[in-house]
């Protein structure tokens, strides 16, 4: 694994748009990086897509376990979640996609930081953008990247349903999550369903049903909206009355939520793929990272040399030991590998110039 | 074995589609109304009978929702329009027809979720 320096396209920015990549420039910082890629060897890629694959067979059997335990207390999830979380698991409402994001130098195991298992963004970038990218730079290599493929053939699983739209749902200010959202319903669309896109608040409630704004009844919604902000929102309390199928269901609250990594290290102990993580900060040896249960992009995460230096452990804290992100000349890179439906699919890279990777962080495309 | 897609083609990413405009055309933001009759037939009679459905509130039917306004109902093409037309129109004619007797405006209420900025990450 290397970060290998190349020319730019001369013609960069609007080969970008005419893929409808409009925010490849943030605040007037780069979030594409255009002069470089991370190059990888075919047995590097062999190692991350089955170190993606055993992690996701590991959380779904955690999923399993908690549920038939009925134990939601570590994740902090009250009964009203857990019926919903239930429901869809008993109910097996698939899965369409998730990002785990792995630190990986090349020579050790990736070891597994978190799962974006609710609602990963930075998904067109790694589908759509640096294919592109390949084919127009280094058209002769390959790249760990059958995501957009992927897609389609899942949403083909789902059947079509000739009067009732498949809804999709998100934050349609942000442009990230406008651009997934919209990229997700584009590969919906290729695989033969009709489509209606909406803003969160857009969602209407009629007494029995959600509602679009023609007031058809939602039965089938995609949102890029966490679980924990549904449940804790207005129209949360009628999540139970519905029959609705959420994509993502409402059993991935528990591997979005970062208590699961001390769950997995319980279950899994010296997996090579996990780190000791706890919820009590004095059974980490050594340096540690410090992360809130439910967060996203680095918010409120800390690292610290060792328990006695954290200051506080009030609060819903995961304590994970430090395996620090590899160091490029500065620039430290984490993998987001993909999961769509339940096959490990690809990956992207996201870069930053400290250990935490956070929402200013940097694309970075790939090669093997 | 390549590991990288094949080929990839987009169905509706484009700049324009990326853009706010695009949304314009998912759906009307105004109040809907729907039509409330004494029957069945005669709610069929203005919109078919697979737009209508039992009101329990009436015991009667109620129509599918439109367009509160004309320009509302002229941008969606599949705006059911405000019916009242079954005798005039000659297309389903049923003897019984009374019309309408009441509109339902009692649309979905609407922002009981997104109140926050962004979602993903």
């Amino acid at each position: 694994m290397r970060r290998q320096t190349l020319a730019p396209r001369p013609d960069w920015p609007q080969r970008m748009a005419a893929i409808g990549f409009d925010f490849h420039t943030i605040d007037d910082q780069p979030y594409w990086v255009e002069g470089a890629c991370y190059r990888f060897d075919e047995r590097q890629i062999d190692e991350l897509e089955a170190a993606t694959q055993n992690l996701h067979a590991m959380g779904l059997e955690l999923v399993e376990q908690i549920v038939r335990s009925g134990d939601y207390a570590p994740l902090g999830l009250n009964r009203y979640a857990a019926e919903l979380i239930e429901r869809s698991w008993r109910g097996r409402e698939p899965a369409l996609y998730g990002r785990m994001d792995l630190s990986y130098d090349g020579r050790r195991p990736p070891k597994l930081l978190e799962y974006n298992a609710d609602t990963p963004t930075a998904l067109f970038e790694a589908s759509v953008v640096q294919w592109f990218w390949l084919q127009d730079c280094l058209p002769q290599a390959d790249q760990f990247n059958s995501i957009h493929e992927k897609l389609i053939a899942a949403w083909q699983r789902w059947p079509v349903e000739t009067r009732s739209p498949l809804h999709f749902a998100c934050v349609l200010d942000a442009p990230e999550d406008r651009a997934t959202c919209e990229y997700l319903r584009d590969t919906c669309t290729q695989a033969g369903h009709d489509t209606v896109a909406l803003d969160m608040s857009e969602i209407g409630w009629n007494g029995r049903a959600y509602t679009d704004l023609q007031e058809r009844e939602i039965a089938r919604l995609f949102k890029l909206y966490p679980w924990e902000w549904l449940l804790d929102e207005a129209f949360g309390a009628h999540l139970h009355k519905t029959a609705l199928r959420w994509i993502e269901p409402p059993w991935k609250m528990l591997l979005s939520n970062k208590a699961m990594l001390p769950l997995l290290w319980r279950r899994f102990p010296n997996h090579p793929n996990l780190l000791p993580a706890s919820t009590n900060a004095r059974d980490i040896d050594g340096e540690l990272v410090r992360k809130p249960r439910l967060g996203r992009e680095g918010e409120h995460t800390a690292i610290y040399s060792a328990a006695g230096a954290i200051p506080s452990q009030d609060g819903d804290w995961i304590y994970q030991s430090c395996w620090p992100l590899p160091d490029f000349d500065g620039l430290r890179p984490v993998i987001g590998s993909w999961i769509v439906g339940d096959e490990a699919a690809g990956i992207g890279i996201r870069e930053d110039d400290g250990p935490i990777t956070r929402n200013t962080s940097r694309f970075v495309p790939h090669c093997f | 074995m390549s590991r990288k897609s094949d080929h990839i083609v987009l169905a509706l990413m484009t700049t324009a589609l990326i853009g706010t405009a695009v949304y314009a055309s998912r759906g009307n933001r105004n109040g809907l109304l729907r039509n409330q009759y004494l029957s069945q037939e005669e709610c069929a009679c203005d919109y078919g009978t697979d737009r209508c459905e039992p009101d329990p509130r009436t015991g009667g039917a109620i129509g599918p929702w439109y367009g509160s306004s004309q320009d509302a109902r002229s941008g969606d093409w599949n705006d059911p329009g405000p019916g009242g037309t079954c005798n005039t129109s000659g297309r389903r004619h049923y003897g019984g027809y009374r019309g309408p007797i009441g509109i339902d405006r009692s649309g979905s209420s609407r922002s009981g979720f997104g109140s926050r900025y962004s979602g993903g990450g």
